[in-house]
């Protein structure tokens, strides 16, 4: 059977103003096929988020080329680029980065309003079924005040899945979570990848989370170098 | 779920943290409602005073001292025409008067007063007034401290057929006194306030029966005033002015010669034939001049008389006193009379012993030459003498000389003039068989030449008729044909739509609404200020909020879209509330202006009123006002990344520090540098005074010391320049500097907002007037003279002359080193700043232009460019004038404030019959006591306006520091007419004082404004000292103590608080630099340092009350967010 591949990072460089250009992406390159899980590690300050950012559009490389679904990001307007991240691109963040003012249920929804839709009943189906998956259907109308780290986590987790993306970008997704809580996160990402069929990329520092992914790069010197 | 849904959450969410907004935008709706209300209630309170003024009147005939047949008002009625029907309506006649009025006891005195005799039922609620009664308005029942029953003394001019300017007038009765009980008092809703000129002040009337009044005066049966009622119906302007054009219709067809005080009538005497005579004795210009023309009902040409009253004829050592002389051709003169010739009767030949080639001289007061007495002598040869009879002998051919046509005897004459020529036995036994039989005769021309003057060159036209039957019928047809040559208008009978007048006077007033938007510019500025700052304070802590909307893929539009529906939200919460608060705003201010600002409306009395359509307008505007302010602080922050936004301190850091944009801004510093410094020095070497000059030079100071500013703090927050920020400086100091530059333009904001009000606030006080000049200063406001008066009743004599003194029983001594000089006045509106509506047909006044001009009176804003006179009142005189243009002066401030004119404009005005002309505005005066009048000169007042008689403005030049004694001396000198005197620096006091209220207003809401922008202040700094509680927690775990970093906090903010109003300060500085030379105008010191103290202090507390809540709220907590 042929692997498909969803992303390609080709010769990304991209470096920083200051009081001497702080170069953190030196020609590097990634290949991700579909369905497919990605640890991406590294120590601080090696610019793994930087990696994440370019990979979900949040950034573009001052050089090379972003491909995902054969549609190449560093071409695409700001508006195209903002539909693909809406459509194309999950995100988790270490921070759940949940609306404090919204419930659980509203929560998950709010990628459905970025651009208008015409009905709400299959994003709210997805959303009933995701969330009854995570352990969180008798939670709907719960404000994130009222829910714990790992159930903030899980939420926005749902919300980044929330759209069907064919990539899930996770930024330390159990970094602020107790060992057990992340724990529980770790294999509900791992689960989903494999039960969504999304593709899953994951920077983190934990050897645990990397360990549950199908792949780990780490990032030396610029360079995305595969970890055998 | 819909976006609407995220809204409400937000909304409802962040209520607390919106609660600042709700409040900027709030004040902001308020403040814009409040003064749109103010509008509001101006202009609807004016308008309100002008249907007071009407009564009910549509249009009016106001002939003033031209006296109609009272039944015209009927006679419109009732004309019959093919296409009109009786007039729908009501047209009243009434009789109205100048006066005075006193209490009984003499304790309380109303000067210039109306007296108005009306019909019965003219007024709601007035029945007939008894002969003995009076109704007053409030305003005088006020000034008399009168009530119902009591007993007041009115004092009306008595109006004579003939002009008290002309020399042969009676000057002994000018005023007749009717002792009346106060019946009631007429309110200004029932017409109390009734008047025909457009102001807010209202009027001081007195109403008694017309007939009355009408027999007092000796005007039975006249009228100068139709009072024209509209009947209730549609408002619209076309079909007024369809019912004014049918009065005009009406008018044409039903007045009569008799309306016109002129009198065609059927010779009585020994002769046959028609005569054409005025009650005002001269014929009016136009009246000669359709007369002369030959007419189809009678045949012959008309034969013009003019018959004068000489002071005597002389021959020799002989001397006949007092005589009238006639000025006649054929048959009375002969064909081939020349201009040197005269005809004697017999009796005259006689008494003078001459004979046919002999001489005499002759002996006349010139008619015309207002309160002087001029006295001329012409020298004639005997041509002829007649004898008393026949022609010669007709009694008639003497005018009803006032004073003297009635008198029995030689003794009751009063003549006008003293009569100081000896009159003999046989004058008066002449007098008594002969009355006014002429004595002499000279030819027309002759006599035209010698006593012909602004009322007329005739006193009589007469048509031979033949037969009584012939007479009759010659009498119908002359009258019809005469009266078809003639225009009502050269008689004053013109329709005056008064009420479109009034009401338009009232609707172009001075704009209150904005003008009290502009005052509450700073108050407007701050709210919103506020708003944008509290908005953005809490969409900051939304940052990541965004970021992460970004994320998930909202675009940019569509996130803005979000939290703009939510800031609109605000907005419309804020206008709801601030609609009340505007109404409690406008009432504040309305209140104001009834008692601190009351200088600014003149005392006017305002009610509040605010239309829907105002409403509405003010909520649209506050509306879109609030959102375009948290659109434009929504906008800055959206342009951030996703990125940007979630990171944490990303929107601390310092916008890059670029090269080019640097020196940009230096070479912008320089060049706004040097013109400042170039301005100033210019203004001060020039000597310059204008304030708006040392303004502009003051506001470059401001703008080169807050750019000075800007280039440093950008500077200085960067540390690879090597600013401050550098981690070299870490005193107490730097670390107070580092933070006032962390955030360098959060700090500029907040020294642009202090520096521009603090600069604004104190320098306008460069535009406050002096209240009380230098009254001995001839170019000042003042003229020179130390006091403005004016009477109710004219002045016939001049009391600089010792004739002049004595006719009014002044002394000579009390009036030692004092002149007079004396204006013409034709009423109109008062076009000063006194006057809130928009004066429709300014007061003239006719002043004499030589004199002014030798005195070196007043000083000029303004010249015409092409007038090459040296003196700015020689512009006045008629050779200046272009043809059919009168040349005017008026006060600067009045033509550019209040008629919206200026020099080189024309003002289209109507002379005394009827004839348009334009006044052409030549110059301005300089803030001076005169404002409120335009000015021409006395000649063109008098030829524009014949029968306005003497003078009733004056300004005295007194010596110094007898102003109170020479006041009280002409006060009781001339009670009778109405004299009252004011200090000249009083009455440009009254003037300066609007400006100065108005100035005072602005800084009081500017002050209010600035101190809603030092709470502003107080939120920036809880807000920076908030954003860096890590960092004060920091600096407490390691050992700095909560005193130390108080301090720091109050250094840091009062060093932005100090250097904004530093800034400002000197600025103002620069401004109020004319202030500040010997002489200059003063400037009130106490309020301006008061006010800036106050806003330091309050800057300062609210900086305290910041720094001590950031640092004693739970910092060390902040520590784990590090």
């Amino acid at each position: 059977m042929s692997v498909e591949t969803l992303l390609t990072l080709t010769g990304i460089s991209k470096s920083y103003p200051g009081a001497q250009r702080l170069s953190i992406l030196r020609d590097a390159s990634l290949s991700v096929s579909r369905g497919e899980s990605l640890a991406i590690v590294g120590p601080s300050g090696s610019g793994k988020t930087t990696v994440l950012n370019i990979l979900g559009t949040l950034d573009l490389p001052d050089s090379g080329s972003v491909t995902l679904d054969g549609l190449e990001m560093t071409r695409l307007s700001a508006k195209e680029l903002a539909r693909t991240r809406n459509q194309k691109i999950g995100f988790v963040f270490q921070q759940h980065h949940l609306l404090p003012q919204l419930s659980v249920w509203e929560n998950v929804l709010l990628p459905c309003l970025a651009f208008a839709q015409k009905s709400s009943k299959p994003a709210d189906e997805r959303a009933f079924r995701l969330l009854g998956r995570v352990g969180l259907a008798e939670r709907l109308d719960h404000l994130p005040g009222q829910l714990s780290g790992g159930e903030r986590q899980r939420v926005a987790v749902v919300r980044a899945l929330i759209q069907k993306p064919s990539l899930l970008l996770a930024d330390e997704p159990t970094g602020a979570l107790d060992r057990q809580s992340a724990a529980e996160v770790g294999q509900l990402l791992v689960e989903l990848n494999r039960e969504e069929g999304v593709t899953l990329i994951t920077v983190t520092h934990s050897p645990e989370l990397a360990q549950r992914m199908g792949r780990t790069v780490t990032l030396t010197d610029g360079k995305l170098v595969p970890v055998h | 779920m819909k976006l609407n849904r995220l809204v409400f959450a937000s909304l409802r969410y962040y209520l607390t943290s919106h609660l600042g907004v709700l409040a900027g935008a709030s004040i902001s709706a308020a403040v814009l409602i409040g003064a749109l209300a103010v509008g509001d209630s101006v202009r609807i309170s004016l308008r309100n005073r002008a249907l007071d003024r009407l009564a009910g009147a549509t249009a009016v005939i106001s002939t003033g001292d031209r006296y109609f047949n009272d039944t015209l008002g009927e006679r419109i009625r009732a004309v019959q025409l093919t296409n009109l029907p009786n007039l729908t309506g009501t047209a009243s006649i009434l009789l109205e008067l100048p006066g005075m009025a006193t209490r009984q006891d003499a304790t309380a005195r109303a000067n210039s007063i109306h007296v108005l005799g009306i019909p019965d039922g003219f007024l709601v609620g007035l029945g007939p007034i008894d002969a003995d009664k009076v109704w007053l308005n409030a305003s005088l029942a006020r000034q008399l401290k009168a009530e119902v029953g009591d007993e007041v003394v009115v004092r009306v001019h008595k109006p004579t057929a003939l002009s008290r300017d002309a020399v042969i007038s009676p000057r002994d009765t000018v005023a007749v006194a009717l002792r009346l009980r106060v019946a009631g008092i007429v309110s200004a809703h029932n017409g109390g306030d009734l008047a025909l000129q457009a102001g807010q002040t209202p009027p001081m009337n007195a109403f008694v029966s017309r007939s009355t009044l009408a027999n007092a005066a000796s005007l039975a049966g006249r009228g100068n005033l139709v009072w024209f009622r509209a009947p209730e119906g549609p408002e619209d302007a076309a079909s007024r002015e369809e019912w004014i054009d049918e009065l005009t219709t009406r008018l044409h067809a039903a007045w009569s010669l008799d309306d016109a005080e002129l009198s065609l009538r059927p010779l009585t005497a020994n002769q046959q034939g028609l005569e054409l005579t005025s009650r005002r004795i001269f014929l009016d210009h136009p009246v000669s001049e359709a007369a002369l023309k030959p007419f189809d009902s009678v045949s012959g040409s008309a034969q013009p008389v003019l018959t004068y009253l000489v002071n005597a004829l002389i021959a020799g050592q002989r001397e006949a006193p007092y005589a009238m002389v006639t000025s006649i051709g054929s048959p009375w003169t002969p064909e081939s009379l020349a201009d040197d010739e005269m005809v004697l009767n017999r009796w005259l030949a006689d008494d003078l012993r001459l004979k046919v080639g002999d001489s005499l001289e002759m002996v006349y007061y010139v008619a015309d030459t207002g309160p002087q007495l001029v006295e001329r002598t012409n020298k004639f040869r005997i041509r002829g003498i007649v004898p008393l009879e026949g022609i010669h002998a007709d009694r008639t051919l003497m005018p009803e000389f006032p004073g003297i046509a009635k008198a029995e005897s030689t003794q009751d004459w009063d003549a006008g003039f003293p009569l100081v020529r000896k009159i003999r036995n046989e004058d008066e036994a002449y007098w008594k068989k002969w009355r006014g039989t002429p004595k002499a005769f000279i030819s027309l021309t002759t006599g035209q030449k010698l006593w012909g003057n602004r009322f007329g060159d005739l006193t009589a036209i007469r048509w031979s008729t033949v037969g009584t039957e012939k007479t009759n019928d010659s009498l119908r047809l002359l009258s019809e044909e005469f009266k078809a040559r003639l225009k009502p208008e050269s008689f004053g009978l013109r329709i005056d739509p008064v009420r479109t007048r009034l009401l338009t006077a009232a609707a172009e007033g001075q704009d209150f609404g904005g003008l009290f938007l502009s005052f509450s510019f700073f108050l407007l500025g701050s709210s919103l200020l506020l708003t944008a700052l509290l908005f953005r304070f809490a969409l900051e802590r939304r940052a990541r909020e965004m970021g992460i909307l970004l994320a998930l893929g909202w675009t940019p539009g569509r996130v803005s879209g979000l939290f703009w529906r939510e800031g609109f939200a605000l907005a419309i919460l804020g206008t709801v509330l601030g609609s009340g608060l505007g109404v409690v705003y406008a009432r504040g201010v309305l209140w104001g202006l009834a008692t601190v600002w009351s200088s600014a409306v003149a005392r006017a009395s305002l009610e509040f009123h605010l239309t829907g359509q105002t409403f509405t307008t003010g909520v649209i505007l506050s509306l879109a006002v609030a959102a375009a302010t948290l659109g434009v602080t929504l906008r800055k922050l959206v342009r951030r990344t996703a990125r940007e936004l979630m990171a944490d301190g990303a929107l601390d850091l310092p916008a890059p520090l670029l090269q080019r944009t640097s020196r940009v801004w230096t070479a912008l510093l320089f060049a706004i540098g040097l013109s400042s410094l170039g301005m100033t020095s210019w203004a001060l070497v020039a000597g310059q005074k204008e304030p708006g000059i040392f303004f502009g030079a003051g506001f470059l100071w401001l703008l080169t010391g807050v750019f000075v500013l800007r280039v440093a703090l950008r500077r200085w927050s960067h540390p690879l320049q090597g600013g401050i920020n550098s981690t070299r400086r870490t005193g107490f100091m730097g670390l107070a500097l580092r933070s006032v530059t962390r955030r360098p333009s959060r700090s500029l904001g907040g020294i642009s907002l202090l520096a521009s009000a603090a600069f604004l606030l104190c320098a306008v006080g460069a535009f406050k007037l002096e209240e009380s000049p230098g009254a001995g200063r001839p170019e000042s406001g003042t003229g020179g003279f130390g006091l403005w008066a004016r009477t109710a009743l004219p002045l016939l004599k001049d009391l600089n002359t010792p004739e002049g003194r004595d006719f009014y029983g002044i002394s000579a001594t009390d009036l030692q080193g004092t002149s007079i000089v004396a204006f013409r006045v034709h009423d109109g509106d008062d076009a000063s700043c006194l006057n809130l509506a928009r004066p429709q047909r300014p007061r003239l006044l006719g002043v004499p232009a030589e004199e002014l001009a030798r005195r070196g009176a007043f000083s000029f804003a303004e010249l015409v460019q092409s007038s090459a006179v040296t003196n700015g009142w020689l512009a006045l005189s008629p050779s200046e004038r272009e043809p059919g243009e009168t040349p005017a002066i008026g006060d600067a401030s009045s033509l550019q404030w209040i008629l919206h004119k200026q020099v080189g404009d024309t003002l289209d005005y109507v002379d005394e019959q009827g004839r348009p002309f334009k006044l052409r505005l030549v110059g301005s005066l300089e803030g001076s006591v005169l404002q409120g009048n335009l000015l021409i000169s006395e000649s063109e007042l008098i030829r524009r306006f014949p029968g306005e008689t003497g003078h009733r403005e004056f300004l005295i030049q007194t010596p110094q520091g007898r102003e109170s004694t020479v006041s009280a001396t002409l006060s009781r000198g001339l009670q009778d007419v109405g004299f009252e005197a004011t200090p000249t620096w009083e009455r440009l006091g009254e003037f300066n004082a609007v400006q100065n209220t108005y100035l005072d207003t602005f800084q009081l809401l500017g002050g209010l404004g600035l101190l809603l922008g030092c709470a502003g202040f107080g939120v920036i700094v809880l807000r920076n000292l908030q954003e860096r509680r890590g960092e004060l927690a920091l600096m407490l775990a390691i050992g700095f103590e909560r005193g130390y970093l108080i301090r720091l906090a109050i250094l840091e903010n009062g060093t932005v608080l100090a250097l904004g109003l530093g800034s400002g300060i000197v600025a103002s500085i620069v401004a109020v630099a004319p202030s500040l030379r010997p002489g200059g105008p003063p400037l009130p010191w106490a309020s301006l340092i008061g006010m800036m103290v106050l806003v330091a202090v309050t800057g300062l507390l609210s900086t305290i009350w910041a720094a001590w809540k950031a640092v004693h709220e739970r910092l060390l907590d902040s520590l784990r967010d590090l």
